[in-house]
């Protein structure tokens, strides 16, 4: 018997199950941001049970935003996931930005303001990641999202190829604390490295028009 | 003025934010078990169970899907065995439990006594809700980092305990002002600040800041008074 089973089992709530890249930082700073108002409405991805609406993140004042991002919110977008039920499952603040040869979307949790729930302490606890995706926008008006593959880098950092700030938390996970700044280095150096990427893509298509 | 008003806004939400920790300020080797924590105690009509771990209803279960994983019923484990087998934190931590609107919260708790005074370092572990009765809720672990956070401990007598909580207002003044170091991440735009200190750099940052009163934040101290 391994000894991490029982470590495993202790860490009921491991964070990083999925091996999307999460950060940090933010992969932008304000001179990268790009508004795409062809992003805005309601999206097909992929997923029959899924839709996503993207909003300008401005006209939802129901969003708890950071004071900061208060002052660039009509440059954002709200992206709304819901079910085939229409209710909504995930909200995210989200940026684009150019960074290098391409765009990404940096993802931020979002809550409601006045619609919290769970304890304030406990939820305390939990630090909101940043999640990055490329997004390649198609001419027929859909985009596709890529998202970063976190074991990818970790790879990078066990073979010592890389060099990219980061911490091991207490359970041995890669937490990666890279500042902006070398985020867009390592997104410059391997944006165009298929493998740099998850293997699943999302691909959007319209459903309707700008909201 | 506008600049100033900005920084006090900043100011604010750091400080009503807790200060969270990416290493717990406790380790196997460092924590220690004082009979003093469990029972059940109260904290402005909030109730909190506390027990020690090998006592709890979490330790039954890890135990029991051990010995399951084992493939040995006639012969399960004893505690000292998985402790010996596996000697981690959780060993000589507190499970703490509480229940607000019908959903009921599980954390670790775990002390460590430096320079004579003692800390509780706190993590999180587990949510419960029953569908049928309340609200479903949970925290997404895609996007979410679990930390930890840290109070003081204060053993008034044996039914009130005191816990001070770090002023994250303060910390974060201090370090930006180059009057206290330790190892963090900050982020302006989205006001995020982790320490991401080593335990051994945290537990010296306490034995030097630990009994410095302002390093705590009043607000946020919570006494907690013995019901069983």
């Amino acid at each position: 018997m391994k000894k991490v089973s029982l470590l495993l089992a202790f860490t009921i709530l491991a964070i990083f199950l999925s091996s999307c890249l999460q950060t940090l930082h933010p992969i932008f700073t304000l001179k990268d941001i790009v508004y795409e108002s062809k992003l805005l409405g309601t999206w097909k991805t992929g997923n029959p049970k899924k839709v996503a609406i993207i909003t300008n993140l401005s006209a939802d004042n129901t969003i708890e935003l950071p004071e900061k991002i208060s002052t660039i919110k009509q440059k954002g977008y709200l992206v709304s996931y819901q079910d085939e039920h229409g209710k909504t499952t995930e909200q995210y603040i989200a940026f684009l930005a150019s960074i290098g040869n391409h765009l990404y979307f940096d993802y931020y949790p979002a809550e409601k303001k006045d619609n919290k729930i769970g304890d304030e302490f406990f939820t305390a606890h939990f630090v909101k990641m940043h999640t990055s995706y490329r997004v390649d926008i198609s001419k027929d008006g859909g985009f596709e999202l890529s998202q970063l593959d976190e074991s990818y880098v970790t790879k990078l950092i066990d073979e010592k190829k890389i060099r990219i700030s980061h911490e091991k938390d207490a359970t041995g996970n890669i937490v990666i604390t890279a500042s902006t700044d070398e985020l867009q280095q390592y997104i410059i150096k391997y944006g165009d490295e298929p493998g740099a990427y998850r293997s699943e893509k999302t691909v959007f298509h319209k459903l309707i028009h700008d909201l | 003025m506008k600049k100033l008003f900005i920084v006090l806004i900043i100011s604010v939400v750091v400080m009503q934010s807790c200060v969270t920790s990416l290493q717990p300020l406790a380790t196997y080797d460092t924590a220690i078990v004082d009979d003093r924590l469990a029972g059940t105690w109260n904290s402005d009509g909030q109730d909190y169970e506390v027990q020690k771990f090998i006592d709890s209803d979490l330790f039954k279960y890890i135990k029991k899907e051990m010995d399951k994983y084992k493939g040995n019923a006639d012969k399960p484990l004893s505690e000292k065995e998985m402790e010996d087998f596996s000697p981690t934190l959780y060993f000589k931590s507190y499970v703490i439990k509480y229940t607000k609107d019908k959903i009921e919260y599980v954390m670790f708790g775990s002390m460590v006594k430096l320079n004579d005074q003692f800390f509780i370092n706190f993590a999180p572990i587990d949510i419960n809700t029953d569908k049928n009765k309340g609200q479903a809720f949970e925290i997404p672990s895609t996007d979410r980092l679990a930390t930890h956070t840290i109070a003081r401990v204060q053993f008034t007598n044996s039914n009130t305990v005191k816990l001070d909580f770090i002023d994250g207002g303060y910390l974060h003044d201090q370090i930006k002002a180059g009057r206290m170091k330790i190892k963090n991440e900050t982020d302006e735009l989205y006001d995020t600040f982790l320490i991401t200190a080593s335990t051994n750099e945290l537990q010296q940052f306490f034995q030097k800041y630990g009994n410095d009163d302002r390093f705590f934040n009043k607000e946020n101290s919570v006494t907690l008074i013995r019901k069983s």
